[in-house]
Order: structure tokens, then sequence, then C-alpha cells
């Protein structure tokens, strides 16, 4: 994973963050905020809830601050420890419910309606399609799509924040691209669009 | 970003590009649409990485940078004072903090010292030996109960608990203003008990408060229970004689009358904090107004559906409290509102 200035940015902000840093703490929660919000929501279709699970991850940031490691990746870690919040808080607050297991869990991904409603036919079409393909995905495949794309992280970082290996990922996002570009050849027509792996 | 390096997968990995999508970013935006009518191309390739970045998010989750700010100075502001969570911060519903004030005027002061009544009540229901806590500092305390519970003591305060808690339940006596934030625990009931009321932690969080002559438990988050508290010692614990407070509710003592009011707090606050934008309406049907209201304030709000039918409201209510709002809407739209029994009553006349 090469360190790119973000990163650099990340750890530094870490490192003060530690120290006690209120500034620091603060630009990290800017920045990773509502990137969290949004993974979480994946998980569970409650944003209070998942607002309080970042929020929590926050707090337990803050408070162990002096004892934390500086992980390698700040993003990864966050979100890790997201999902992992997100998943046993849904299950201490419906223990009557099954838990998720994250093996089975969906990993939903709707249609956007805002988009949708404001977007002339043939941007419409293409959302459809993207949509019905995104659907369609195996749920892991979908997350690593979604971690490479919208979280904009590496394939070492994907693989900390499921808790996976390298190859894994590698092998998920594979087939991710296989099938969406499958899919997407058949369901259309007209517009033929060349994904790059 | 050069031209030739437009791809579908460039596009998602440039920053400017998604601070347009997914930050709404107004100068990116320009660019970009602006990029879009260069060739059929570039429209195609924006098109769909937009798309599925779009996708990918499903729904703007976002909140604002004054609320990030917020929630962090929360987290910091917290963890120096006590490391308490305060009720603000109704997280994992594992604890139930409540802040409780009790001012009880002349009496209340010397209230452990004389009145031996009560004291020795409590001692009898519990069997156990009680301890006294007292601040007599100018600065807040922390006393830790058995159960893990953590009392913030203010001032002039004191508090009196066994030290072992009974099995049925845990009960401990109040005067003066303390914040508590309790261990939830179904099986054994969490009591707080002042000369005039008892509350019960039903759950979650939640903040009681109690001031001056007419003592008033007050309820941010969460759910209280409060009786008078002389109906908790001929009926111990009946539930027919206590009021159940929700958010944003309260309970006053009405010292002649000797009974428990329930209204709204003087100044609610949003349950759910919903976004600035949600409060712009735009020619939007009075129901949905009042339903948004009742989801931000939790508070129910009463209204006969069809006389308000032809009522639309533009107005941008973002920044207003509650009452604001309720007075706002019902000069836009002719109608009044009073509350009961805290709920809130809208009347109206229709529009035409």
């Amino acid at each position: 994973m090469g360190t790119t200035n973000l990163n650099k940015n990340d750890l530094q902000n870490w490192v003060l963050m530690k120290e006690g840093n209120e500034g620091a703490f603060n630009a990290l929660m800017r920045k990773y905020f509502n990137q969290l919000l949004n993974y979480g929501y994946k998980f569970v279709k409650d944003e209070d809830f998942v607002k309080d699970c970042v929020q929590e991850v926050f707090i337990e940031v803050w408070k162990r601050r002096e004892k934390l490691s500086v992980p390698d990746s700040v993003k990864a870690y966050l979100l890790s420890s997201v999902r992992k919040k997100v998943v046993r808080e849904n299950f201490r607050q419906n223990s009557d419910k099954e838990e998720i297991d994250l093996e089975k869990t969906d990993f939903l991904v709707e249609l956007s309606s805002e988009w949708a409603l404001i977007q002339e036919e043939t941007e419409s079409q293409i959302n459809d399609k993207i949509n019905q393909i995104l659907q369609e995905l195996p749920k892991r495949q979908r997350e690593v799509i979604y971690l490479q794309y919208y979280q904009n992280i590496s394939r070492d970082e994907i693989a900390q924040t499921m808790d996976i290996n390298a190859q894994s990922v590698s092998n998920l996002l594979q087939s991710a691209f296989k099938t969406f570009r499958e899919k997407w050849v058949r369901i259309s027509t007209i517009l033929i669009y060349f994904w790059i792996c | 970003l050069e031209n030739k390096e437009l791809s579908v997968e460039s596009l998602l990995k440039d920053e400017s590009f998604r601070s347009w999508v997914i930050d709404q970013n107004a100068e990116a935006a320009i660019y970009w649409n602006q990029k879009a009518t260069e060739n059929e191309d570039f429209r195609k390739n924006i098109t769909f990485a937009k798309s599925f970045l779009l996708n990918l998010q499903e729904k703007t989750t976002n909140i604002s940078d004054n609320e990030i700010n917020r929630i962090s100075q929360e987290i910091i502001q917290q963890n120096e004072e006590s490391k308490l969570r305060f009720w603000k911060n109704p997280v994992f519903r594992v604890a139930a903090s409540v802040a409780f004030l009790a001012c009880l005027g002349y009496f209340s002061y010397t209230f452990i010292n004389k009145n031996q009544g009560s004291q020795i009540e409590l001692a009898t229901t519990s069997n156990q030996k009680n301890i006294l806590k007292e601040n007599q500092t100018n600065e807040i305390e922390n006393v830790v109960l058995e159960d893990g519970s953590v009392v913030t003591l203010y001032p002039q305060s004191s508090i009196e608990y066994p030290s072992h808690f009974d099995a049925k339940s845990r009960e401990v006596y109040l005067s003066g203003k303390a914040f508590f934030d309790i261990k939830r625990n179904p099986e054994q009931p969490f009591w707080v008990h002042t000369k005039k009321l008892s509350t019960q932690v039903l759950g979650t969080s939640f903040l009681v408060n109690a001031v001056k002559e007419n003592t008033k438990v007050e309820v941010k988050t969460g759910k209280v229970s409060v009786y008078l508290h002389d109906d908790v010692k001929q009926e111990f614990k009946n539930q027919k004689a206590g009021v159940v407070l929700l958010p944003n509710q309260q309970v006053t003592l009405e010292n002649d009358e000797n009974r428990l009011v329930k209204t709204i707090v003087e100044q609610p606050l949003q349950v759910v904090e919903l976004p600035k934008e949600n409060f712009i309406f735009d020619e939007v049907p009075l129901k949905n107004v009042l339903k948004t209201i009742e989801k931000a304030y939790g508070l129910s709000i009463t209204f006969d559906e069809n006389k308000i039918e032809n009522c639309f409201l533009t107005a941008n209510l973002g920044a207003e409290s509650l009452y604001e709002k309720l007075d706002l809407i019902c000069k836009i739209t002719h109608s009044s509102y009073e509350v009961v029994d805290a709920q809130i009553i809208v009347y109206s006349k229709g529009c035409n």
C-alpha cells in the first residue's frame, strides 16, 4: 500500500490525537464521520442507530487514545470498527431477533430515489441498469465494490476492513468485475461501456 | 485530470469528481457539468461514474459539519468531565443516564438532618446499612454505586444509598441535584426518591429536572416514570399512580394541589436531529409539515386532517424553536394551537 499524502495526514492526526490534541481528533471526525455513516447504513437501515454507533466508535477512540496503536490505515481501522459495532449493537438491541450474521447479511444497495427523479431519461436508464446489476451482485462482491469505489480505499485496506486476506479481496473484486461486465453487456443493447480492472 | 484519462475508473478515483458527486461541491459541479458537454464519450463516462457512485451511496446519510463539530466537542467534554455518558449520547441504551435536580427549597437543606423518618424508611426497605454522601465542595463529585451506576453529585447536594442493593430494586434518596448514569437492569429497577417525588428509571437515557418550589421532572430522551412520594409509600410501586414521561415532556408538582401535571418542557429539543433542510418547506401540505415536527420532537400533534387538507406551507423553519415554528405555521395557515396534557393540538378553519 503506497502511503499517499492523505494517509500521512491521517497518521499525523492520529499521533497528535493520541497525545490529546483535540483539533486532530476533530479533524479525523470531520473527515470520516459521514463516510462511516454511509458504510454503517449498508448493514442496518436506521440512520439514528448508525449515527449512535459511529459516535460510540469515536467516543472509544478518544477514551482509549493513549492505549491505541497507530494503525496502518486510519480509515480501514475506523471502517472495520464501525462494521463490528453496528453488528454487535444491533444484536444487543434486538436480542429477541437473530443476530446479523456478517456472512449472511445482505449488503443492501437500494435505488437512490433522488437521483432517479432528477435525471433525464437516458441517464435514468443507465441508473436503473447500474442499480439492477449492483442488486444482483452477491453481497460480498457488492461490499468490495462499495469499499473500493465509494470509500475509495486500497485492497489492503479492504482486507483489513472486512477482516479477510488481500488475496480474497482480489478474488472478490475480479469476480465482481466479471459479473458486472457480463450483466452490463447482457442488459444493454445500445450502450456498451468498458470496465477497466 | 487529462482528457484522455477520463475513463470511468479514473473518474471514480478523482477527488474533484468525488467531491462533486458525494459532497455536492458547487465548484466541482460547474467543472464537471462543463466537462460533460465537451464530448459524447466524456458525457457517457461522467454519467456512468456519477450514477455508479450514487447507487453505491444509495442515500445521503451525511450530517452537517456543524453537527460533527458539536458531537466531537461533546465527546471531548464528556470525557473530561467525568467519563460519563451524558444524556445526549443515548448510545447503546445499556446505561440510563439521569440528571436529577431537586431544589427543595429551605426544607431540603435540612432535610437529611431533620427528616429522620424518611431515612429510616429507606433503611428498613433495604435492610442494609446506608451510606450518606454529601457534597460540600464547590465542584461536582462522582459517587460510584455497587452496581456500577455513577452518580454525579452537584454542590450542596447529598445522596443516601445502601451499601448493598436489595435484590428486587435499587433505591437511592436524593436531596439537591444530581446526574445519574444508571446501568440498566430490568430485574432490579432503579428508583430515585426525593422528598416529594419518586422517579423510576424505565430505560435508555433521560434528564430529570426539578427546580424551586415547583418540583419538576424533565425528560430529554428515554423514559422515566414519576410518582408522588406519598403514593409510592402507600401503594408501593403501583404503576397506576405514576406518570410516564417521554422525551420533551415534563411533570411539575403543583404544591397546593399535590398532584402531578404533565406538560411539554419549556425549550423542547429535537429528539431526532433532522437536517435543517428537512425544515425548508416549499408548498408542502400542512399535514406533512406537522408530521415532520412530530417526528423531530417526539411529541404528539393532533389535528383534523380534513380541515387542513388544502393548507400548504412555504417556509424555512430550520432555525426556530418548536414554539416559534408552531407560531409561524399557525400565522401562515390561519390556525391556532394549544398544549394539552403534553400534546399539541392544532385548530384550523381550513384554507382556500
